[in-house]
């Protein structure tokens, strides 16, 4: 899977710092497993009955190039929304904040300001 | 970005960053990474906010003991009293896939009542499943059409909400 839409080299070292430690550390194996045997990987439907009772103000602020999180659900969210707003950053994969960080500092700036 | 702590109150410590002065943003990372994901925004944010950058439990220098249920449950409420305890009430929150999934888990549960909220890309509608199933409901209706039967094929009665005029 491909992080960075704009390969940024950056992006490989942040993976390479997350994992750094994971090897010596046994703690943090089994509370890893513990985890991944409880989380609900299936479809929470009940997530999309939650989004239309937000009623404080939700920006969606999406990738347009991160193939596991398609902009089609993005929409779909925004439509539930109360009090939505969806802002799309071009050129963007999953690791938005390192594909395109003045973007996303400024979309968060204006929405939070 | 200087390492503080936060304990909550069953023990679990969750490690955070902070940077600048203004109203407190806190913004949380997706599974596997670390705190360093939302870095790169630091500096072009912090004359405005008091950035703030949790570690999730499991991920990078916060909890990761196996004593701790690790529920997502667990995780809102442990996230949920890190917001209240640094960013006070009603904060500014972000997250970021499993940090977003996270945030809204503690909003639905009432542990959580940010100001504002930012969702960067992550699983909030499970687009996958439904998407799928839009998909074999459409493609069954096709189907029939081009035969020109009236007859409801297999595929579209395992979906009885879906209309049956093409």
């Amino acid at each position: 899977v491909k992080l960075s839409a704009r390969s940024e080299p950056a992006a490989r070292d942040l993976v390479r710092h997350a994992f750094a430690d994971v090897g010596g550390n046994a703690n943090l194996a089994r509370s890893w497993a513990r985890f991944a045997k409880r989380y609900d990987r299936g479809a929470r439907r009940e997530v999309l009955d939650l989004l239309t009772t937000l009623h404080f103000p939700v920006l969606l602020l999406w990738a347009d190039e991160d193939r596991l999180h398609p902009l089609d659900a993005a929409e779909e969210a925004l439509d539930l929304l109360p009090d939505g707003m969806l802002r799309v950053l071009p050129g963007t994969g999953f690791l938005i904040a390192y594909d395109d960080p003045v973007g996303v500092a400024r979309e968060l700036a204006a929405f939070c300001g | 970005l200087k390492l503080r702590l936060h304990h909550h109150h069953d023990g679990a410590r969750v490690a955070y960053r902070e940077a600048g002065t203004g109203p407190a943003i806190v913004l949380v990372h997706s599974a596997m990474l670390t705190h360093r994901e939302w870095e790169p925004v630091v500096e072009h944010l912090s004359d405005r906010f008091r950035v703030i950058l949790p570690d999730l439990p499991l991920h990078g220098d916060s909890e990761d003991r196996p004593r701790h249920p690790y529920t997502l449950d667990w995780l809102a409420e442990v996230l949920a009293g890190f917001c209240a305890e640094t960013a006070g009430a009603r904060p500014l929150v972000g997250g970021h896939g499993l940090g977003a999934e996270i945030l809204l888990r503690a909003v639905e549960l009432g542990l959580l009542e940010p100001g504002k909220l930012v969702l960067a890309p992550t699983r909030t509608a499970p687009a996958g499943a439904a998407a799928g199933a839009t998909a074999s409901w459409r493609l069954a209706r096709a189907r029939r059409a081009s035969r020109g039967s009236t007859a409801p094929s297999r595929t579209a009665r395992a979906w009885p909400s879906a209309p049956t005029s093409a």
